[in-house]
């Protein structure tokens, strides 16, 4: 690239690469070379601090994460926004991007490292042209994220109060009673101008007042709950006192007759099915069907009618 | 020096003299000219000529690309921006090590914006904004570890640590608003306020290309202009609303002619001296009484919408990585102040130390107190007699 003439007009001895470069340039090689020139012109040169390079919480549930890969060696030259690792949370590989320029110094935990908790140091930064050779690993230090939950579990959250007691500011008179009052309590006390309502039994929550107990205090009602009786045991309660009932009652005469009944029925319908028709066939008929016809036995080998379906009707037949 | 600078241009003309797409303004930061020699003592003004596409106007005439500078005030815009995105880091480092929960909307990349807003206005100016606050909420009057205790949620943060983010307020300094494009409307109403009271100032009410679609940012426009209010409406267009790209969400996406009748200026956001030079030209239109005027300053964020967001999901890192080199505004101002001889790394340096000091100290602070739970509900004065707490029975008496 040719050198505009007035370059050597330039007061400072040196040729400065700063106007030699096309300005913007984003090549660390080229950023360095700015940063050599920069040097130059500063008066002091201070030594540069190695900055902690922690884990960072990617997200604000993230409590551990595991390393994926790094992008960057140690060595390597890095500016503000390039990525310099990629972590691996339990939702998703996110990478991380640097936030200032600078230079790997050592990498402390290496890729495929898993449960790194937020807030541990992982990697040691330096800014560029700083001596790496000699880094030292600092000691694990108790994480930051550590001691803010301290400070928090020492505060106790604010203990419920007891209630104070409410002023319902009324046109007429106050009322002021210990416990909080419904708007339809209130009102009926105000109605009736009830001058102590301490005196009233709360049946309510926590011993608040209720509009029952406030009608039965004026006569209104005749209990809190009116007429309306709670039963202290559910249906359930019914079913095994029928069934002891039933177990223990002694058979009287309704109960005697169904007995008798029931066993004649049974012993009928068991006489029913149980009447066999006596066989009137002998071997010598049944093979006569099957044998060639011969006119010899025709006649005293007939087979008996047997007898009709027997005599409905008759159950009693059985039984004599 | 002057010379290498206008050599350069043209060395390479084709690389600085886009033609900037019709939606934003892509020039870098470092295009300023020296028009005249540094002089060599810090207080003297002179004239740095800005490049030809770091404005665009509509009814009305552009800001005067000829700028007056000083060397001390570019080194404190060099230090403030330094500062700014020094105490966005450390939020966001704090927040990956969990110490900040909820929410925490960082503007790293926007630091013009906020700078050059706060060197061209007075401190009787109003400033209302969104929830990537933490700047300006610093240069309005409070202070770093203020705004750090406020995020980390300690007593030492400005709103006792009650607020969060979104909750973070100075007398010239209206938040810090969760609600999207709710603070415009507000805004209006402040600088009916100031004209109310006869003030002579100028009311900032700042939004962002996702909220300048919302229907009260325009209810707030016809206001402003019915009434005369001095209200400057400024868009901080970072291109992304959350994860929508600007194209993607508005059919019109040059916010600075959303105005209607309300004329508009579109600004580099990403140059410092840009920014103060339209903030001033601006600031001089309301008090004027020439009524409102809109003011969209082109700008980039590096980091994601917030910090559960990492950025990468609606643009590639390559962009990023880009606009990174390109075009970051503490970058171009590097480059001006060095050619001045002057130690950056010095600057860099002590502002490290002062936000490592503000960590400390806010860390350091206890977190608010358990009576603090009924205090800052209702003025002072005007409690009613009880507040009913978390539960039925936990109930407060003033």
């Amino acid at each position: 690239m040719d050198l505009p003439p007035a370059l050597f007009r330039f007061p400072s001895g040196l040729l400065n690469p700063v106007f030699l470069l096309p300005t913007m340039s984003s090549s660390p090689l080229l950023r360095s070379a700015l940063h050599q020139s920069r040097r130059w012109l500063s008066a002091t040169s201070a030594p540069r601090a190695v900055t902690k390079f922690e884990m960072p919480a990617m997200s604000p549930t993230m409590t551990e994460g595991g390393i994926a890969s790094w992008k960057k060696r140690e060595g390597d030259t890095f500016t503000a926004g390039d990525v310099l690792l990629e972590i691996e949370t339990d939702k998703a590989t996110i990478d991380v991007e640097a936030q200032d320029d600078g230079i790997v110094g050592k990498i402390l935990a290496q890729d495929g490292q898993k449960n790194i908790p937020v807030g541990k140091v992982i990697a040691l930064l330096a800014e560029e042209g700083d001596d790496i050779s000699n880094l030292e690993i600092p000691k694990d230090e108790p994480t930051p994220s550590k001691s803010a939950p301290v400070p928090k579990q020492e505060q106790a959250p604010l203990a419920p109060s007891s209630p104070a007691p409410p002023v319902t500011p009324k046109a007429t008179h106050h009322i002021s009673h210990s416990r909080p009052l419904f708007p339809s309590v209130s009102r009926l006390l105000q109605e009736y101008g009830v001058q102590d309502p301490e005196k009233i039994k709360g049946t309510g929550v926590r011993g608040m007042l209720t509009k029952g107990d406030v009608l039965a205090f004026l006569g209104k009602a005749s209990s809190p709950t009116g007429t309306f009786k709670p039963t202290l045991l559910g249906p359930g309660a019914e079913a095994p006192k029928k069934a002891e009932a039933k177990v223990e009652k002694p058979l009287d005469g309704p109960a005697i007759r169904q007995l008798i009944v029931q066993s004649m029925y049974q012993t009928a319908l068991k006489a029913r099915a149980g009447t066999v028709p006596p066989i009137l066939a002998s071997f010598d008929s049944v093979i006569a069907d099957y044998l060639p016809p011969s006119t010899t036995r025709a006649a005293s080998t007939l087979p008996p009618v047997l007898p009709s379906k027997p005599k409905s009707g008759d159950f009693l037949d059985g039984l004599v | 020096m002057s010379s290498l600078a206008r050599l350069r241009s043209r060395v390479l003309p084709t690389a600085r003299q886009l033609v900037p797409f019709a939606r934003s303004l892509q020039t870098s930061a470092d295009t300023t000219l020296l028009t005249q020699s540094i002089p060599e003592d810090g207080s003297t003004p002179f004239t740095v000529k800005l490049h030809e596409d770091s404005f665009r106007a509509y009814n009305t005439d552009a800001p005067s690309l000829d700028v007056e500078v000083t060397k001390d005030s570019l080194l404190k815009h060099y230090q403030t921006m330094v500062t700014m995105r020094r105490m966005e880091q450390a939020a966001d480092a704090l927040y990956k090590s969990k110490l900040i929960r909820g929410f925490c909307h960082l503007a790293i990349g926007q630091e013009a914006v906020s700078v050059g807003l706060e060197s061209s206005i007075t401190k009787d100016d109003m400033v209302i904004t969104a929830y990537r606050c933490h700047p300006f909420a610093v240069l309005r009057g409070g202070t770093i570890t203020g705004v750090l205790g406020e995020l980390l949620g300690r007593q030492v943060g400005m709103s006792n640590g009650k607020g969060g983010s979104m909750h973070i307020f100075t007398p010239r300094f209206f938040g810090g608003n969760g609600i999207v494009g709710a603070q415009v409307p507000v805004g209006a109403g402040i600088a009916f306020a100031q004209k109310y009271l006869e003030r002579p100032s100028a009311t900032f009410a700042l939004y962002g290309d996702g909220a300048s679609n919302q229907g009260q940012v325009f209810e707030a426009f016809n206001m402003a202009k019915l009434w005369n209010l001095p209200c400057v409406f400024v868009c901080e267009n970072n291109k992304y609303g959350m994860g929508t790209s600007a194209q993607r969400s508005s059919s019109n996406t040059e916010y600075f002619t959303r105005g209607d009748k309300i004329p508009g200026i579109q600004a580099n956001g990403m140059d410092i001296i840009a920014s103060a030079q339209a903030v001033k030209y601006a600031r001089d239109w309301v008090i004027a009484g020439n009524g409102p005027l809109l003011l969209e300053f082109v700008t980039y964020r590096y980091g994601g919408h917030s910090m559960s967001d990492p950025g990468t999901t609606y643009r590639t890192r390559e962009e990023v990585q880009r606009m990174r080199s390109t075009q970051d505004p503490i970058r171009g101002l590097q480059r001006y102040i060095e050619e001045w001889g002057v130690a950056t790394d010095a600057i860099d340096k002590a502002a490290k130390e002062e936000i490592d000091k503000a960590v400390e100290q806010a860390k350091a602070s206890p977190e608010p107190r358990a009576e603090d739970l009924w205090t800052d509900i209702y003025y002072k004065g005007t409690e009613p007699p009880l507040m009913r707490g978390r539960e039925r029975d936990e109930v407060h008496v003033y």
